[in-house]
């Protein structure tokens, strides 16, 4: 070990050398770069390329209608700095899709919906079924990543704001690793406790067991069209089993309770 | 930069450096600990790490349910009736000897004590339709009436742990004659507990089964068959978000290689990854008719159509519980104290957590000691009559 200690400080001498110059080298380059980039990313009203930043920006919200697209289109270097829930943003799952277009949902709950035959099948209203289980566990999930996302969102806050820089400067990175740990623990631990997290986690449950059911269905399906038993079939015959070894047992501890 | 200071609103470039140099050394420090423990942990091998080591033999078996007798460790008999161990079903009754010096039973058989444990096996879909019913007045019965015969008829002692406390006080208030005492350790009795004062983290599992109807917990266990052990160890690893989180990476990092730490983080591991399937009956009765509608303390809790009555407990009664358990809150286990006479029951509050009641050394004092110690002094039986632990001879004994 004694080796390879050596050769990690000597690596760190050379990285931290070579950082002290790099950072040195750009403090001037990067304040330039910082104005120029958020010069550069706000958009202008009256540029002719802003007709087709409006017609994605529409498109983005027909899909993602929580997702604000112009926001992204703001973020710049110095934004980023002053506003940290906006760059967290970017990482919030619940942004990306958090809800199906309604007019996806219309169009198979009028499949799904159709009154079924007696003679025929309905493929595609048990496909659309199948579909709305899928969607509403991506929509399950989603708003179950949202209220964790916003648990860690608050931890990040209530971090910054109960400890400085100066303690990170002061050498003490072990303690500010545990103080953080200590405040997203506290603060996901607050969370679990909420309605709003217990409220989604049965939606998330529910739709996941929606979804199990769902492949069983198909499952079986399948095996009963190839003369498998399926697990209904199998759980059935355990369920009579157990009550007849049930009974058994009973009888056994009667007779014995007869002989005495 | 930070809240509350009066920092310029523009990054500093050198200010951020310095800080960046110092969490970087920071890093570092930390790759070579957990450098260290990656090498012991390659050094490691499956067979390094053991747990329940402690001999033992299966003397009785009905379906996938074994009873065990340890073998003596001393020539020295205590003067008490034989003492089964029941766990629950969510876990491993292991978790009771994990290793040489911090093992219950082994201080219990240090102190002369004969000891039988349960295994209830490996669930599968097969005994999804086990109840509580069938476990308490079936197969625990089973194993206490055969404890009882081996010791020629006379009443045996129980300790209780966790969902097999429950069972346990469930059987003696059913079958109060089967028993000479009673102990418990983090046991929950009264399910809801003290659900408004609440600490922060404590007692995820009470309100978050309040949370669900009967239809939700019915639909997962439906599901399963089961209810899976995957599941419930995913639960029992969220209640605690951060550790759970950080225990293979900082968590091993921090241990610096030191081979004895690590072997005792591998053997809690070992016995956190055995969890077996609970099966899907009992577990809708645990958790609707126990957790969601508290019927134990309700009184309203019914087993092959008896009603149990706490208050039918008529044995010195050992109520073991961990101050900071977070789940199974103090307020759950603590009730229990209401049905008992106040003559028969005592307490140990351990200052720790659910699991630390067993597996930390200083429960091995506190915990082991207090449960030998309790034996001990209220459920004596002639020692000259105890059977041979090892051959199972018995003599000719009398109730004291």
């Amino acid at each position: 070990m004694a080796g390879s200690d050596n050769g990690m400080e000597q690596m760190f001498r050379m990285w931290q050398e070579g950082q002290n110059a790099f950072f040195g080298a750009q403090k001037e380059m990067a304040d330039t770069f910082a104005k120029t980039f958020s010069e550069t990313f706000t958009p202008k009203p009256k540029d002719p390329a802003m007709q087709g930043y409006e017609a994605w920006q529409n498109f983005v919200k027909a899909w993602a209608p929580s997702w604000d697209p112009a926001s992204a289109m703001r973020m710049t270097p110095n934004s980023f700095a002053r506003n940290t829930d906006e760059m967290f943003s970017i990482f919030d799952p619940s942004t990306w899709m958090a809800q199906t277009p309604d007019q996806l949902r219309v169009i198979l709950q009028s499949i799904a919906s159709a009154p079924q035959f007696a003679d025929l099948t309905m493929p595609q209203s048990d496909a659309a079924q199948s579909w709305q289980e899928v969607l509403d566990f991506q929509e399950a999930s989603s708003e179950f990543a949202k209220v964790i996302f916003a648990a860690w969102q608050r931890s990040y806050e209530a971090y910054a704001k109960s400890n400085s820089l100066e303690e990170l400067k002061s050498g003490k990175v072990e303690d500010a690793l545990n103080t953080w740990l200590k405040v997203a623990n506290r603060e996901l631990l607050n969370t679990q406790g909420t309605a709003a997290f217990m409220e989604a986690q049965t939606n998330l449950l529910r739709a996941a067991m929606a979804l199990k059911k769902r492949q069983r269905e198909q499952a079986e399906a399948w095996c009963a069209a190839y003369q498998i038993p399926t697990r209904t079939e199998i759980d059935d015959l355990m369920k009579t089993v157990h009550e007849l070894r049930k009974e058994v047992r009973s009888l056994k501890r009667d007779l014995a309770e007869a002989k005495k | 930069m930070t809240a509350g200071t009066d920092k310029p609103e523009s990054p500093d470039v050198s200010e951020f450096a310095e800080v960046y140099q110092t969490v970087w050394k920071a890093m570092m420090e930390a790759g070579n600990r957990a450098v260290k423990s990656s090498e012991t942990l390659s050094r490691l091998k499956q067979n390094d790490v053991q747990i329940a080591e402690t001999p033992a033999d299966v003397v009785f078996q009905v379906d996938k349910v074994t009873l065990s007798r340890y073998r003596p460790l001393t020539n020295k008999k205590a003067d008490t009736p034989p003492l089964i161990i029941c766990y629950g079903l969510f876990g491993r009754q292991t978790m009771i000897d994990l290793q040489e010096d911090r093992s219950l039973v082994r201080h219990l058989l240090r102190d002369g004590i004969d000891v039988y444990v349960i295994d209830w096996g490996n669930p599968t879909r097969a005994d999804q339709f086990t109840t509580l019913d069938d476990i308490i007045l079936g197969y625990l019965r089973d194993c206490v009436e055969y404890a009882i015969a081996r010791n020629d008829g006379r009443p045996v002692s129980m300790f209780g742990i966790c969902e097999g406390g429950t069972f346990a006080a469930c059987l003696a208030a059913l079958e109060p004659d089967l028993f000479s005492g009673l102990a418990l350790a983090i046991t929950p009795i009264d399910f809801k507990g003290d659900a408004e004062n609440f600490r922060p983290g404590e007692g995820f599992l009470n309100s978050w089964t309040q949370h669900m109807s009967e239809e939700d917990i019915n639909s997962v266990i439906d599901t399963y068959g089961n209810m899976p052990g995957e599941l419930t160890g995913a639960v029992f690893s969220s209640l605690t978000p951060i550790a759970s989180m950080t225990k293979y990476n900082l968590g091993l990092a921090r241990l610096e290689g030191d081979e004895d730490a690590m072997l005792n983080f591998l053997r809690m591991e070992k016995w956190i990854s055995d969890r077996p399937d609970h099966p899907g009956a009992a577990a809708k009765q645990w958790f609707n008719e126990l957790y969601r509608e508290n019927r134990l303390v309700e009184g309203k809790f019914e087993l092959d159509g008896r009603r149990v009555n706490l208050g039918h407990i008529s044995v010195p009664v050992l109520n073991i519980y961990a101050e900071q358990d977070h789940i199974v809150p103090v307020s759950c286990t603590r009730p229990l104290g209401d049905y008992i006479r106040p003559k028969l029951y005592q307490e140990i509050g351990f200052p720790g957590g659910h699991v630390g009641v067993f597996v930390s050394r200083k429960a091995q004092g506190v915990v082991a000691g207090g449960l030998s110690k309790w034996l001990i002094e209220t459920q004596k039986q002639e020692a000259a009559d105890t059977p041979d632990p090892v051959e199972g001879k018995s003599g000719k004994a009398k109730k004291k």
